[in-house]
């Protein structure tokens, strides 16, 4: 089918005895967002700058849009944006002027830089601070001038090193409407975070990560379906726990109910691992109904990143 | 076919020449740094303040060196006819006050103005970005180099009223000014070019500028020194003699306001300015450092390190050639009397160039255990190994000196390095006595006697270098940190050559009516030729038995590295 626009195989970093990175694989599309999930030190930082051209890969192969960046890294640059977890921005520099130093840094003409300026301050919604100074713009605004920064030369590839760190609720939202927007425009992204919530709503494709291995990686849903083979249902009877051990013998009793048990807490919620499909989960509702049963709730669980970070990395982060 | 290969390797010149240009006047880090000082009214303040100073310092020098007050007293008044001899050299000492003090501040402030550029970048966490761009790292460089050199450029156009004075008041001509100028321009880019190596390799801005102002320190007192030696083609007192010597020299700021470095340096029926070889000189100084520069960056992709490697040997020769030549023409040749050592003046000559080559070997000690060690362990080395990058290489590598790897940064590389450096040297400083000697009534032996010394005098730093190189391997065996094997390798060359011996040269020197000089020197056998410099009479005798121990200890120590690794081998096997 199509081919990947970036592909790793194998990464590893090393620092004398130390690994940073072991053995990293990675290939995404174009508008894939990738969400890299992981604790600090885990060497999400690592594999991005090996992505990024910066930190000379101990071995393994990446390609980006089938140029070898290890081989080739002058080559790879202009296809790539990086923003940097932590970084600094020039005292006595304008917006613009900022914006214009990196598109000349691309080789830009003076009118190619002019255009690209306005319309990477209109992107990033920062046209009406083009001629402030850019040490006195708020630290969500100098995310996203540095965002516009990886936007001069209209990369295929934006690695992006915890966009939303430090940022208050507002100015995240902002931040990750961006991004989405980008992935809509077509272009492969890698963002990492270690705050799950952050990635959730806009990655079409994890990786998790710990202690310098990758644990998991591949689409949301595919992922969910491997960690969680069965649909998990939450019936909640009227009469509380009275009621609820009689519901889950019921439950027990029924075909494509492999297991239920009774949750912990005041209200009597029953959770079922279920094989059936949609029609069977109605047909179950339905049944329970006909049966006597008083439910005020009946409800799929659904798993969400968090659930599948804390199963992922159990037993491995202590 | 070969119709069309002319064309295409011009036009690859041209674009690499087009890139060359585009880097010098179109870069966007020059055009960003420069809108950042000179925007505000701090560069303004700045400016003032230094008219003010240049201004006082002006005056001042004007009253130092003529005796005479702004506002003098009638007495002093009355008294005050000088004759024109007098006046003169008034002035010209009011000259020389004015662009001493010009020469100094260039020392000044030509290296904080890079010091701080790149580690500045570094520490504000800015330098990543300018990374991932495809600015190369000479272009960034280059462009760093560029705006503080334009900021130079301003201080010394702010200064020209004050120097405008002795133009006026007849202490210098108009072309002394505009000559004395460019040089002082052409030294400051040198000077600036090291602060900028220095912001590359060191960690914090405080230590880059500490490093800067001791190696510009040292290379501005050293070249002045040597200027002011009995060096001829650079001392004070003999204006008939200008060699390229003097132009090398006169990249210090305070060599080039004397008056030598005005004149021409003679290439048969031509005169070259010194200042055209001094800009010469220059473009290859800074090339190099700028090179040097890129490769501490570290930034992967370029081909720093072979370019540094290649412009190192170039220079080096190029240096020996112009220092013997100038070295040669200092001695008088065929007027045995005026040294009285009853030795040659060709034994003389290749003394000192011995000398000198044994200092640059002093010089480039501290360095050595980082250029021998094997750079990495063998499980780090990547599956395409070492062909594919050039950085890696395994301790147990058996080929371990390969000339075809002299260019890249691989231990097998290092030792090749080294001896094609001393080659550099040794060809440079032949080339130049020979050049010098020819026309002259120089007989044959003495140019073979230099030879044979210069000869004598390699071999025996070759085997310190594979001394060097042997315990650098073995430490790289027994400590597994690339850190603690440099420092390991570099105690252990300082416990050869001084402990064996030591023991020895007391018992004997105690026996003896010797100095304290004797005791010191015995301690130091196979280092000592480096100690006893400037007696060439006994160069051959003190370096036979050095140079056959330092052979033989390499050889040593390479046995027991092998027999280390064999028994690695086998308990790894078993």
């Amino acid at each position: 089918m199509n081919t990947p626009l970036l592909q790793a195989e194998i990464l590893r970093k090393t620092y004398g005895p130390l690994v940073a990175v072991e053995g990293i694989s990675l290939e995404l599309h174009p508008g894939d967002i990738f969400g890299f999930i992981g604790p600090n030190g885990a060497g999400k930082t690592t594999t991005i700058k090996m992505l990024a051209t910066l930190l000379q890969p101990t071995s393994g192969t990446a390609t980006i849009d089938g140029i070898d960046l290890i081989r080739y890294p002058r080559e790879v640059r202009p296809l790539i944006g990086y923003m940097p977890d932590a970084f600094g921005v020039y005292d006595d520099v304008k917006v613009w002027e900022y914006l214009d130093f990196f598109a000349a840094a691309y080789r830009q003409s003076r009118d190619e830089r002019t255009a690209t300026v306005d319309r990477v301050l209109e992107l990033t919604d920062l046209t009406e601070k083009r001629d402030a100074f850019v040490q006195g713009l708020s630290r969500g605004m100098q995310q996203r001038l540095c965002l516009a920064k990886c936007l001069v030369h209209d990369p295929k590839v934006l690695l992006l090193d915890e966009p939303a760190s430090g940022l208050d609720p507002r100015a995240r939202i902002v931040i990750k409407e961006l991004i989405t927007r980008l992935g809509q425009m077509g272009k492969t992204i890698i963002v990492s975070s270690h705050i799950l919530p952050e990635l959730s709503d806009f990655c079409n494709r994890i990786g998790i990560m710990e202690r310098s291995h990758l644990l998991i990686s591949g689409d949301v849903e595919t992922i969910i379906r491997q960690l969680q083979p069965t649909r998990q249902l939450l019936i909640t009877p009227l009469k509380g726990v009275g009621a609820s051990g009689p519901l889950r013998e019921d439950l027990e009793a029924m075909p494509q109910v492999e297991k239920a048990t009774v949750e912990n807490g005041d209200d009597g919620t029953v959770r079922v691992a279920f094989t059936g499909g949609l029609s069977e989960q109605a047909a179950l509702l339905r049944t329970l109904i006909e049966r006597g049963h008083a439910l005020c709730s009946f409800t799929e669980s659904a798993m969400d990143l968090e659930d599948v970070f804390l199963r992922v990395t159990t037993g491995r982060v202590n | 076919m070969t119709s069309t290969a002319f064309p295409i390797h011009g036009r690859l010149r041209l674009a690499a020449l087009r890139q060359s240009v585009r880097s010098l006047l179109f870069n966007p880090v020059v055009v960003r740094d420069l809108r950042a000082q000179m925007r505000g009214t701090k560069s303004y303040w700045f400016q003032g303040a230094y008219l003010l100073l240049l201004g006082t310092l002006a005056v001042t020098g004007y009253t130092l060196s003529t005796g005479q007050s702004l506002m003098p007293r009638s007495e002093d008044a009355a008294r005050s006819t000088l004759s024109i001899v007098e006046a003169q050299s008034q002035l010209q000492g009011f000259y020389y006050f004015t662009f001493g003090t010009l020469a100094a501040l260039i020392c000044l402030i030509a290296p904080a103005l890079t010091a701080a550029s790149i580690v500045g970048e570094r520490q504000r966490l800015s330098l990543d970005l300018l990374v991932t761009t495809p600015l190369t790292a000479g272009e960034l460089l280059t462009g760093k180099l560029v705006s503080s050199v334009a900021f130079l450029g301003l201080l010394l156009t702010l200064s020209l009223p004050a120097s405008a004075l002795c133009v006026l008041l007849g202490g210098a001509t108009l072309g002394d000014v505009f000559r004395t100028y460019l040089l002082l321009a052409i030294g400051g880019v040198t000077l600036a070019s090291i602060g900028l190596f220095f912001s590359c390799a060191a960690r914090t801005t405080l230590l880059a500028v500490i490093w800067s102002y001791v190696t510009v320190g040292i290379v501005v007192f050293g070249t002045f020194c040597l200027f002011g030696s009995g060096v001829r083609g650079g001392n004070f007192t003999d204006p008939g003699a200008v060699s390229p010597f003097t132009a090398l020299l006169a990249l210090n700021p305070f060599v080039a306001i004397l008056p030598r470095a005005a004149q021409s340096v003679p290439f048969g029926a031509f005169a070259v300015p010194v200042w055209v070889l001094t800009a010469g000189f220059a473009a290859l100084i800074v090339r190099l450092m700028i090179t040097a520069s890129a490769y501490r960056l570290g930034v992967y992709g370029g081909s720093a390190a072979s370019s540094l490697r290649r412009q190192t040997i170039f220079l080096l020769g190029l240096l020996a050639l112009v220092a013997s030549q100038g070295m040669l023409q200092a001695s008088p040749l065929g007027d045995d009397s005026t040294y009285g050592y009853g030795y040659g003046h060709g034994m003389r000559l290749g003394g000192t160039l011995a000398a000198a080559l044994l200092v640059a070997f002093l010089g480039m000690t501290p360095f050595l255990p980082g250029l021998f060690v094997p750079a990495a362990a063998p499980e780090d080395a990547p599956p395409g190994g070492v062909e594919e990058t050039g950085v890696w290489e395994t301790n147990a590598d058996s080929r371990a000196y390969r000339l075809s790897r002299v260019f890249r940064p691989v231990h097998a590389g290092a030792l090749p390095l080294f001896h094609l450096c001393l080659l550099a040297v040794f060809g440079g400083a032949m080339t130049g006595a020979f050049i010098a000697v020819r026309g002259s009534v120089v007989p044959l032996e003495r140019y073979l006697e230099t030879v044979l010394l210069l000869a004598i005098t390699a071999l025996y730093l070759a085997g310190l270098g594979l001394l060097f190189w042997q315990l650098a391997r073995l430490a790289a065996c027994l400590v597994r940190r690339v850190s603690g094997a440099r420092a390991l390798a570099f105690g252990l060359f300082a416990l050869l050559a001084a402990l064996p011996i030591m023991g020895l040269a007391l018992i004997s020197n105690n026996s003896q009516n010797s100095s304290w000089e004797d005791h010191i020197l015995g301690c130091l056998w196979l280092l000592r030729p480096l100690f006893k410099l400037g007696q060439p009479q006994e160069i051959v005798a003190l370096m036979a038995f050095p140079t056959a121990q330092a052979y033989v200890l390499g050889g040593i120590v390479g046995l027991i590295r092998g027999m280390l690794i064999r028994k690695a081998d086998r308990r790894a096997a078993g």
